[in-house]
């Protein structure tokens, strides 16, 4: 036995490191708990909705993450046909973004999966295929396009959790949205990247979405996220992946 | 070690093998973490409702006695293990939970050597402190991962 854990800690005073390398969760885990309030509609999440691709890697990167958000939700509506879809979409932004090669066997995966109903496992080879994409940046020495990634997968999982709520509003649900911190982290890792790595207007409507969510994203006085901000976050979640989208 | 996924394996403990062999393949063979997915399996091949092991993870290096934080979000009504793996076997490490305001909130850990756990289920949404530390020693400077599965 080692020594006991106390039971409390000061964490204003203690002189210790706080690690700065932010895991982002996956949709899957916010969806998990969802869940857990009974039966979603999460086949109204399902946009089937197409990417446009162009030369701008890093909203490639910011796609991919979207996209990867988009088969969590298929998987929760059980969509076969939407799964698929996504696997296809998967490989064609890993070619965009020169990482095919260490994804296309989780997107055959993902493929095959959804022809065998073996969700639990596609959604596995989701994360994989997220976290493999990330990984690769990172060797390829593309941190901000891995931090791209993370940040549309995020905003992805948001988009349907707010839009989920914001069509049957219950506090329990909306309080998934209580992020603070996690926002605060992501808006300043968006913010240390350099500007060059980022360009065009869709990035300044990302920074900006970013901040906008800081004040939504955070329990009221009563304990609460209001159905108020929980409709805009959807409103900025849903303006920006449409914007992300070309469509 | 790269193992490829060739196709959806039908069993839970396939499942979890082709999953670590996955994350495994992913960067670098880390001992630490080969540690810690040692202690997550038997909460991984759960016959009913196994945890879902994250693919991302935490590492670094911890000195003799030394402590770190990881700030982590966690969601209400998730039920979430946390795993600590030291690379050096003669390490002994303990993981905690804290909640935002500093408050131990382990549903119950384990403690065995270069290998540690804790168990929470948030009460709220928002963000947790996840407490690491070498406990025993000396080993010197040693590296650690952690990793972390939900239901």
């Amino acid at each position: 036995m080692g020594e006991s854990a106390p039971k409390k800690i000061n964490l204003n005073q203690l002189k210790v490191e706080v690690i700065q390398d932010v895991v982002i969760p996956i949709p899957q885990e916010i969806f998990a708990s969802l869940d857990k309030l009974g039966q979603q509609s999460w086949r109204s999440q399902v946009t089937g909705t197409k990417v446009k691709l162009d030369t701008n890697r890093a909203r490639t990167a910011l796609l991919f993450g979207m996209v990867v958000a988009d088969g969590f939700i298929a998987v929760q509506a059980e969509d076969r046909d939407e799964v698929k879809r996504v696997g296809r979409q998967v490989l064609e932004l890993a070619g965009a973004l020169g990482v095919k090669s260490a994804v296309n066997e989780h997107a055959l995966s993902i493929i095959e999966g959804a022809n065998a109903g073996e969700w639990r496992a596609v959604k596995h080879e989701l994360d994989s295929t997220r976290e493999t994409v990330i990984q690769t940046m990172e060797e390829m020495r593309d941190q901000d396009f891995a931090t791209l990634v993370s940040i549309g997968g995020w905003l992805g999982g948001t988009r349907a959790l707010a839009s989920l709520m914001d069509a049957n509003y219950k506090e329990e649900g909306a309080e998934l949205l209580h992020q603070p911190e996690l926002l605060a982290d992501i808006i300043r890792r968006y913010r240390e990247m350099p500007a060059k790595s980022h360009p065009g207007p869709l990035f300044d409507q990302v920074e900006e979405t970013l901040v906008n969510l800081k004040p939504l994203m955070k329990k009221g006085a009563n304990g609460n996220i209001s159905k108020n901000s929980v409709t805009k976050v959807k409103q900025l979640t849903g303006a920006l992946s449409k914007a992300a989208y070309g469509n | 070690m790269v193992m490829k996924v060739k196709s959806i394996p039908a069993r839970p403990l396939l499942l979890l093998l082709v999953f670590i062999g996955a994350g495994w393949g992913l960067a670098f063979i880390h001992e630490g973490k080969d540690a810690a997915i040692g202690a997550a399996l038997p909460k991984l091949d759960l016959k009913k409702n196994p945890y879902v092991l994250r693919e991302a993870w935490w590492h670094g290096e911890l000195k003799d006695g030394e402590m770190k934080l990881i700030k982590h979000q966690l969601f209400q009504r998730n039920d979430y293990w946390f795993w600590m793996g030291a690379s050096n076997p003669d390490a002994t490490v303990s993981i905690h939970i804290y909640d935002d305001e500093g408050n131990l909130v382990d549903e119950e850990s384990f403690e065995k050597g270069h290998v540690a756990g804790a168990r929470v289920v948030p009460k709220a949404s928002g963000a947790y402190y996840i407490r690491i530390k070498v406990t025993g020693g000396p080993v010197g400077p040693t590296g650690w991962a952690v990793i972390y599965g939900f239901r």
